[in-house]
């Protein structure tokens, strides 16, 4: 039964007969130092993976599959680190290019992960058992309640407990949590003195409504920001990468994001042929970087995309013909799967994650050679990072572009400034576009406080409203 | 017959309708730790206050926080919606409803043909509810919930209650007892925290607090909090005359349409 269940869990999946030698063992040993019995990995292949997943589907199959690959890669993160490979973190939502193509550069010199997106997105998503890491950080210094997030105490907590080790440098990027670089201090002054960080920042300076990407100074000083991180880290690595390697990385995120556009595509369709989760996990690379490479995630996302077009054409959908679609800022979670389920089982399609959601403008190629302005570009192009009145701007560009019926903000409550922001935009776009916009109050990461039934009338309700405004 | 049931956190109603969509039974028990047995009882209650038999209903909605658990009902639904039909059924031309009950406080913004287009709910603090005022009240100040709200309108200088937290609030109480402020000025300023907690929620959710504004919930029948919601928004506020079944109501109304 335990060399069963284990073998069940790769083949759920998506990995092959072959593979089975090689990744069996590393799974137990992964599953062992994450904390995880066999009855977790009972409970991920009979009731967490076949609730929230398409399951019959190949491409997403192998999508989960390169998401438990990148997981026990993760785990043997001390062993690299003991082989004199060198370690390097990123905390969500720095910029990913350089990472990818440090690891382009020196793939057997440099390990790049960021470390508490992972860990948090496999213990939630596929076991449901986020919790113990939570309670490590809130027993030792990041208390219960307080403002920082699930992801700074899952990186807090498994750097305690030593399931990661120390980097040669974090690179931090403060453009929209402040709270990320303090989690470094706390971990740097209570557990580890060898935590080294760099913070790169960008100030939000700019009058509400202006086009940031057109501003050729912001683009300058962003470029510049981003090419002192990134010599910062290239030094204390003992890695030089050619400035061409950044292009080619660039063009490969270009090439995979156009790929997730067609499926985004895809889930206009009526009906809807894809649950949201399902699909929400080929974004996965688009915003961390995954140490194993992209190529498999890329290969599992062709495969979904045509078994999609198959079922558009045979018109399955998961939903009935008609139902509502709402856009959505953040209600797709991975890490708390039911948020999108509680739409989807009450008749109301939630397919498109705004973030991850490409503006026209995204998907133009970019218009500097310099490859840090390209960069640069290609962040202020995105809705994150920007003013207010431009994200508004996008937003309602995207709500357009993908016929959605209406949008739904929040669930980031914990975060002090996209807490306030998404009231704000959800004004500002309800007035452009005179679209339904609801704002929810809650947690993309952590569902402690707010449970599924404490939430379940708020989500009822939307898509109560939804559907008698649909008819 | 139709009948809606809606099973809240500490009261569950039901309400029987006749096909031309008239009310014809209500009735009300404190929901106990089987919300599916509340909700059994209740409806019983009401059938038998009118003679029928449960074979006569042809569909049941049920509503409220228990709403899952009462298997009998042929659908479910969010008690914000309920609200709405509701309240609508009884003023026709309402904006916005502010719903006090037991556990959670709702403001729900209605468009011109009293379709919801907003609702902002109380997160995860009982503050600003019928809680609040029960824990408060019959704890603290020795009065029924029912005393209080003709208590507060005696009031000649309400006390200022600067917490919004039940427990804290509860200790701030104690500390103006002691301080030889009158029940009065207290039961006032207790119903001022309420209406600036529950309308400090709604603006929080770009309620616009449109007239006609109606105020329903077991908490509705409290004239010290009616009061205070009017000074908060500076408009009148409107109340149903049995505030606490409105959900019900709606419920029913919903059952009769989606039977058809």
């Amino acid at each position: 039964m335990t060399k069963n269940i284990y073998e069940e869990f790769l083949r759920l999946t998506g990995f092959e007969e072959d593979e089975m030698s090689k990744y069996l063992p590393e799974l137990r040993k992964a599953s062992g130092k994450l904390g995880l019995t066999e009855d977790d990995i009972k409970y991920a292949v009979e009731e967490r993976l076949p609730t929230y997943f398409d399951l019959e589907l190949k491409g997403v199959r192998k999508m989960l599959g390169c998401f438990v690959k990148e997981v026990i890669d993760l785990t043997k993160a001390n062993e690299y680190k003991e082989r004199g490979v060198k370690i390097v973190y990123g905390v969500l939502p720095a910029n990913i290019h350089f990472l990818y193509a440090l690891k382009l550069s020196a793939p057997d010199k440099v390990f790049v992960s960021f470390p508490d997106i992972i860990l948090t997105v496999a213990a939630n998503c596929f076991f449901h058992k986020l919790d113990p890491f939570l309670e490590v950080a809130e027993k030792s210094g990041i208390t219960y309640g307080c403002r920082h997030c699930a992801l700074n105490k899952t990186r807090y907590a498994v750097r305690k407990l030593g399931i990661i080790p120390s980097p040669d440098i974090n690179w931090v990027w403060g453009f929209i949590c402040d709270e990320a670089p303090k989690t470094d201090e706390f971990i740097h002054v209570y557990h580890d003195p060898g935590w080294k960080t760099y913070i790169t920042r960008l100030p939000h300076d700019q009058p509400l409504g202006t086009v940031e990407d057109e501003v050729i100074d912001r683009l300058e000083y962003l470029a510049s920001q981003m090419k002192d991180g990134f010599e910062a880290v290239q030094k204390e690595v003992g890695v030089k990468v050619p400035n061409e390697n950044i292009q080619k990385v660039i063009d490969l995120w270009q090439r995979y994001a156009m790929k997730v556009s067609e499926l985004n595509l895809l889930m206009t369709s009526d009906p809807q042929p894809l649950d949201a989760l399902s699909g929400r996990l080929a974004y996965e690379p688009l915003a961390v970087p995954f140490n194993t490479g992209i190529e498999g995630m890329e290969e599992a996302l062709d495969i979904l995309i045509r078994e999609i077009k198959e079922r558009v054409k045979n018109g399955v959908g998961i939903l009935p013909k008609g139902a509502p679609k709402l856009m959505s800022s953040n209600a797709v979670t991975l890490t708390v799967p039911w948020i999108a389920k509680m739409f989807e089982e009450n008749g109301v399609g939630i397919p498109f994650s705004e973030p991850f959601v490409l503006s026209k403008k995204q998907l133009r190629p970019p218009t500097f050679e310099d490859p840090f302005m390209s960069a640069a570009e290609n962040w202020l192009r995105g809705s994150l990072a920007v003013n207010p009145g431009y994200q508004s701007e996008i937003i309602c560009e995207k709500l357009k572009m993908y016929s959605a019926d209406g949008m739904v903000f929040g669930l980031m409550d914990f975060d002090r400034w996209i807490g306030s922001s998404h009231r704000l935009l959800s004004r500002i776009v309800e007035e452009k576009t005179k679209l339904p916009v609801f704002y929810i109050e809650g947690d993309v990461w952590d569902d402690r406080d707010y449970s599924k039934e404490a939430l379940r009338t708020r989500i009822e309700s939307i898509c109560e409203i939804m559907k008698m405004r649909k008819g | 017959m139709f009948a809606g049931i809606d099973i809240g956190s500490v009261t569950t109603k039901a309400v029987i309708i006749n096909q031309q969509g008239k009310m014809e039974a209500y009735s009300q028990i404190p929901t106990n730790s089987d919300r599916r047995k509340s909700g059994e009882d209740v409806f019983e209650l009401a059938l038998k206050k009118i003679g029928e038999s449960s074979k006569n209903v042809k569909y049941i909605i049920s509503t409220g926080y228990g709403r899952k658990s009462f298997t009998s009902s042929n659908q479910a639904l969010p008690e914000i919606i309920c609200h709405a039909r509701g309240t609508k059924s009884l003023f026709p031309i309402v904006r916005t409803i502010i719903d006090i009950g037991g556990q959670d406080s709702k403001v729900i913004e209605l468009d011109k043909k009293g379709n919801v287009i907003k609702f902002e709910m109380n997160d995860k603090c009982a503050a600003g509810t019928g809680r609040f005022l029960e824990v408060l009240t019959e704890r603290i100040l020795n009065l029924s919930l029912e005393e209080l709200g003709p208590l507060a309108l005696k009031s000649k200088n309400h006390c200022n209650l600067s917490s919004i937290c039940t427990v804290f609030a509860e200790s701030e109480i104690i500390s103006l007892l002691s301080e030889h402020r009158t029940k009065e000025d207290i039961a006032y300023g207790i119903s001022k925290a309420i209406a600036r907690r529950v309308v400090g929620m709604g603006i929080s959710g770009q309620i616009t607090f449109t007239e006609p504004i109606v105020f329903s919930g077991g908490v509705a029948r409290n004239i010290g909090v009616v009061k205070a919601l009017n000074e908060e928004l500076g408009r009148e506020v409107l109340t149903p005359e049995n505030p606490q079944i409105t959900a019900a109501l709606g419920a029913a109304i919903f059952a009769e349409e989606r039977c058809q």
